[in-house]
């Protein structure tokens, strides 16, 4: 056997892995949760890759994501007004839901392939966190959303604004995941990137699937089959005439 | 070995650790390799097959596997006599054994991809609807990238575990790019016998063909691209 394995992944160093070492509390309150996610994510990736149980977090984590996505569905239904206030922030918080369910396992083995040595709890934390932080930041652009809900007149632009402001949210969160496989051995960002395609086309489909998010028909939830792209290209031709 | 963990090790590919499963005598590590393959290769066959409806979902799910393990088990012999020729310390059980942890790790990937697939799948215009050429277009690119994504690093991982065996890089490149052959070319016929996995929108979901042993995947070719040169000789 070639006892120089160049393929082996390296050990941990001073200089890839400089995480303080500080002890998180087991019963965390959900202020603190926010603030460790803005300003000191590396506690929190520490505390994950620590053996410590991580359920009480993932509930918090979870209660974190459905507050911020429930409370920016609400902005969304208040286009619409109606029974879409209460609609909207089910059907965010279910679409967000079972997309990242569905994501959930291509997520573990791209990680495991790409070097990260973690247990799937430790992905459902690390996942979980990621959709905290985009929960939190869609509730920062609430206040912004909510004045363009009053002003502009056209649906699919209403859509434009909703689709910037998510994918903003998104990045910072998909960031975050990165930044956090990163310190937990990842070797290889270009899966976390393939990933994040996966797990966009993912939602884009799902918002189809959930449709009427934006705008009102005589039903709630339709079992008319429809790809997103279709979907988009018939809004889009609605528009034109 | 618990299930997860290896799943683990197979993909973060440390070429010690999967040296270890090599050398192990007992046959534990084969049969994790097939399990992996049929319910990996099943989950992702349901989800392949799901286009054309339930019975083909179910079809598939039977099948993919099953090809899976027929190419490894076919080339079994020719792969393992490849190895020692071109010179790797490497027995029959062993390159057995690597082909299936690579074809293991192919599976997992499917299968994990699986979800977020039948899902995809599941939402594009159907067959019949207005839509269906762009649906059937969709969702033969969207498989045909994730079959291709899963076997680039499905090989690439086989590729780091054959360097850390091999005396050198060149003859692991040599092992490699001799199994891959092999492992296409009875694939390609084996998966010709087995059709269909797509579902052809015009034809009408069967578990095989009739006459699936009838024809070759090379004499298909070869007919098709004949027939395009003769119509191109006509115009």
């Amino acid at each position: 056997m070639n006892n120089d394995d160049s393929s082996t992944f390296p050990p941990l160093s001073e200089e890839n892995f400089t995480l303080p070492k500080v002890q998180l509390p087991d019963n965390i309150r959900m202020m603190h949760l926010v603030d460790l996610l803005l300003k000191t994510p590396q506690q929190f990736f520490e505390h994950i890759r620590s053996e410590q149980p991580l359920l009480h977090y993932n509930i918090k984590l979870i209660l974190l994501t459905f507050i911020g996505l429930a409370i920016y569905g609400v902005i969304m239904g208040s286009f619409t007004g109606g029974v879409q206030w209460v609609a909207v922030p089910i059907k965010i918080i279910v679409g967000a839901t079972i997309s990242a369910l569905l994501c959930y396992p291509s997520l573990y083995i791209l990680a495991a392939l790409s070097g990260a040595d973690l247990r799937p709890a430790q992905i459902a934390t690390l996942l979980s966190s990621a959709l905290a932080l985009t929960a939190i930041l869609l509730l920062g652009f609430a206040p912004i959303a909510f004045v363009f809900t009053f002003s502009i007149q056209t649906l699919e632009f209403m859509g434009a604004i909703h689709l910037l402001l998510g994918f903003g949210s998104l990045y910072f969160g998909v960031r975050y995941l990165a930044q956090g496989l990163e310190a937990m051995d990842s070797q290889d960002s270009s899966f976390i990137k393939f990933w994040l395609i996966v797990f966009i086309v993912t939602l884009l489909q799902m918002s189809t699937t959930l449709r009427p998010i934006l705008g009102q028909e005589d039903y709630l939830l339709t079992s008319e089959k429809k790809f997103f792209l279709t979907h988009w290209s018939e809004s889009l031709e609605k528009l034109r005439h | 070995m618990h299930w997860e963990l290896a799943i683990r090790q197979l993909c973060r590919a440390n070429a010690a650790t999967l040296a270890v499963w090599l050398d192990e005598k007992d046959s534990r590590y084969l049969r994790l390799s097939l399990i992996l393959i049929c319910v990996g290769g099943a989950m992702y066959g349901a989800a392949l097959g799901s286009w054309r409806g339930g019975l083909q979902s179910l079809y598939v799910a039977i099948k993919f596997p099953l090809l899976l393990c027929l190419t490894a088990l076919g080339n079994a012999l020719i792969n393992s006599m490849l190895a020692q020729l071109l010179g790797a310390p490497i027995s029959f059980r062993q390159s057995l054994l690597a082909v299936l942890m690579s074809f293991a790790l192919l599976a997992v990937i499917l299968g994990a991809f699986a979800p977020v697939a039948g899902f995809i799948v599941l939402h594009l215009p159907g067959l019949g609807s207005r839509g269906q050429v762009l649906g059937y277009d969709f969702y033969i690119l969207l498989n045909v990238a994730l079959i291709m994504f899963a076997g680039v690093i499905a090989n690439s991982q086989l590729y780091r575990l054959l360097a850390h065996v091999c005396k050198s890089q060149i003859q692991a490149k040599q092992i490699l790019t001799a199994w891959l052959a092999v492992n296409l070319f009875l694939g390609a016929q084996i998966s010709w016998n087995l059709r269909p996995f797509f579902g052809t929108p015009r034809l009408e979901v069967k578990f095989l063909r009739a006459n699936p042993f009838d024809g070759s995947f090379y004499e298909a070719i070869f007919y098709i691209v004949v027939n395009r040169i003769g119509n191109k000789n006509h115009e």
